[in-house]
């Protein structure tokens, strides 16, 4: 784990950047955000598979959380949570076209890693509320008759409100991504799902100038047994519903 | 005369506390009243809710029974929204709306008492709960929920 880099790599041939675990959980979150919006939508009928979508999307960002202390050098909070010197930069750098064969960043660039995190924090944050809250009627979170009515109020307010947040910065999520397509020239679609990049020719000096040389599989899974563990613990622990 | 005076303006004054803590009272009790009443009718719609989750086993005599309660009390919630506490400045979930659009609220109101009669006439017919009319009895009351119930913590 020390040396996650490969220096020998070949400078024509495209480099891993993003591994295999990362791109999964990053379609997985994706698909169930989208889940969680059309079933809070379709009617209370669909609640309980509401629930289900917003179980999946809390452990699919407990497992974003753990990866970003242990996974690959790219998946890594340290490697890419950059100061405000070099956020300033960056959105200098937005306007400039990226040249033929090159890329801005091998991994985030101070922008798209504030940004991953922006959007980590407010998914949690909607996932974490929903626990607690109930809609009068039909249905109660699992943690619902755990607090007081007003607190549960007031995350169902929360809930509500932060989606609104959510959903905008999603929104600003994929106009980047068009930006950096039509704008600047630089497809970053692409290599979130193969996970390589062109890197071009290697000057680099350190490991987060250049691509990952594993996946790190076997790391992910269990990661992702314990996080699903985990997930199925806090949901089986909560109260029992009662009806009287 | 003079002990009079004194006697006189002291039980003014002492009256016009009273007064103006029993305003305050009054609309807490009406507060008080309509949470009540909203919460008997919660405790005859969550057995129902427990049934429609598969949570219970279902008992058509228990819906119909606590349908046709339910169809009673919504009517109520006219009468006991009736007392407008705005002004009192006490804390409450009760939006404002509710006195700026009685008439919509009455008909809310009106609409589920309506679905709580069906609900309760489809539980006499003996084919199970009825998931379309415990849905609009619901939803009845999400309706209005949204509209006039607050949901931060104010």
């Amino acid at each position: 784990m020390a040396l996650e880099q490969d220096k020998s790599q070949p400078d024509s041939a495209d480099s891993l950047v993003w591994d295999l675990p990362l791109r999964l959980f990053h379609g997985a979150l994706a698909l169930s955000l989208v889940g969680s919006w059309v079933t809070a939508k379709a009617g209370f009928d669909w609640t309980e598979t509401h629930f289900l979508f917003g179980y999946t999307a809390l452990g699919l960002i407990s497992f974003r959380l753990i990866w970003g202390l242990l996974g690959t050098t790219h998946a890594r909070f340290h490697n890419f949570l950059t100061g405000p010197k070099s956020v300033l930069r960056a959105f200098g750098q937005l306007k400039k076209k990226t040249q033929p064969g090159e890329i801005s960043h091998v991994g985030h660039g101070p922008l798209g890693g504030w940004a991953s995190v922006v959007l980590l924090a407010l998914a949690m944050t909607q996932a974490v509320s929903g626990l607690f809250i109930s809609d009068d009627i039909f249905y109660a979170g699992p943690y619902n008759s755990a607090v007081s009515d007003s607190l549960a109020d007031y995350l169902g307010w929360l809930h509500h409100t932060n989606f609104d947040i959510l959903l905008a910065a999603v929104a600003l999520h994929l106009v980047a991504i068009i930006w950096y397509l039509l704008g600047k020239n630089e497809n970053l679609i692409k290599p979130m799902i193969t996970g390589k990049k062109n890197i071009g020719p290697s000057i680099a000096q350190s490991k987060i100038q250049l691509g990952i040389h594993s996946n790190f599989v076997w790391r992910g899974v269990f990661i992702g047994v314990f996080v699903l563990g985990m997930v199925l613990l806090l949901v089986n622990l909560a109260p029992e519903p009662e009806y009287f | 005369m003079f002990r009079t005076i004194i006697l006189l303006s002291f039980l003014t004054a002492l009256s016009g506390n009273l007064f103006a803590a029993s305003a305050e009272e009054r609309a807490q009790t009406g507060i008080d009243t309509r949470q009540g009443l909203l919460k008997v009718v919660a405790s005859y719609f969550s057995p129902i809710v427990g049934m429609a989750r598969g949570q219970i086993p279902f008992d058509a005599a228990v819906v119909e029974k606590n349908a046709g309660k339910i169809a009673q009390l919504a009517p109520m919630l006219e009468d006991v929204f009736a007392m407008d506490t705005r002004a009192s400045g006490l804390q409450s979930g009760a939006k404002d709306g509710i006195w700026e659009d009685k008439a919509d609220f009455n008909s809310k109101a009106a609409t589920t008492a309506e679905r709580a009669v069906a609900l309760a006439s489809s539980a006499s017919q003996g084919d199970g709960l009825n998931m379309k009319a415990f849905g609009a009895l619901g939803s009845s009351c999400k309706n209005c929920h949204e509209s006039y119930r607050e949901k931060d913590d104010s």
